[in-house]
């Protein structure tokens, strides 16, 4: 995983927000190395952590997957009937990406938002709030702050991620 | 449509933080730094993780409601 962003697509309403965000999804989208993890690794994840067969509450929450290209139209298609029980059961959208809309700042990178330490040591190497929320750094901080990722993979990495010794230990 | 709790889109997001703790090391192509990060600070020592992340990638997007 190189870069991660949260926004709202899937619908027609133009500039949508937080407050108006018309009927569009909450959506995340991500960029990988596909050297490194597959795109049906990432289909198997999502297949397999929520209910595909469960009605959605509303449009806003619904559960959805959107191909930017004929490969992940058809790895979608492929994948949907080998991890999903009942394929013919699933509620789950599957609809080209036509627009993305990044969401609010406040949305982005929200758990290291919230640590004030490694907030701060991230800021300091990226001012810009377009180059803070694209680092890979701040998108896997803010993954290990909310408990994902093992101690292992967090050595591995850590000196690479550009924090103090104070800040090193808000992770551990 | 309800009225909802001010955390809702990052509680959604996080659901998918498992995936973005996937793939954990990053190889030594070279940086697409120029392009993403053009307004980044120079007075600190950026995170090599970010400097050493390839310039090739694609992109994934879900919701997972």
């Amino acid at each position: 995983m190189l870069r991660t962003r949260v926004g709202y697509c899937g619908g027609t309403t133009e500039a949508p927000t937080y407050r108006n965000i018309g009927d569009h999804a909450e959506t995340i989208q991500i960029d990988f190395d596909p050297k490194r993890i597959s795109y049906d690794r990432l289909l198997e994840l999502f297949w397999t952590t929520h209910n595909p067969c469960r009605r959605p509450w509303s449009r806003q929450y619904m559960s959805a997957v959107f191909w930017h290209d004929d490969a992940q139209r058809e790895a979608i298609e492929r994948t949907r009937k080998q991890f999903v029980d009942d394929p013919d059961a699933v509620q789950t959208e599957v609809a080209a990406l036509d627009q993305f809309w990044i969401a609010e700042d406040y949305h982005q990178k929200y758990r290291l938002r919230h640590d004030d330490v490694l907030l701060a040591e991230l800021r300091a190497h990226y001012p810009d709030e377009r180059a803070f929320v694209d680092s890979t750094a701040a998108a896997r901080i803010n993954g290990y702050l909310d408990g994902y990722g093992s101690k292992q993979q967090l050595a591995r990495e850590i000196d690479k991620l550009g924090l103090s010794d104070a800040a090193r230990q808000r992770l551990y | 449509m309800n009225a909802l709790p001010a955390r809702a889109l990052p509680l959604i997001a996080a659901l998918l933080l498992p995936i973005a703790c996937s793939g954990t090391e990053i190889d030594t192509s070279p940086s697409h730094e120029t392009t993403m990060h053009e307004t980044r600070s120079s007075a600190t020592t950026l995170p090599s993780i970010d400097t050493e992340a390839p310039a090739e990638f694609e992109t994934a997007t879900f919701a997972l409601g």
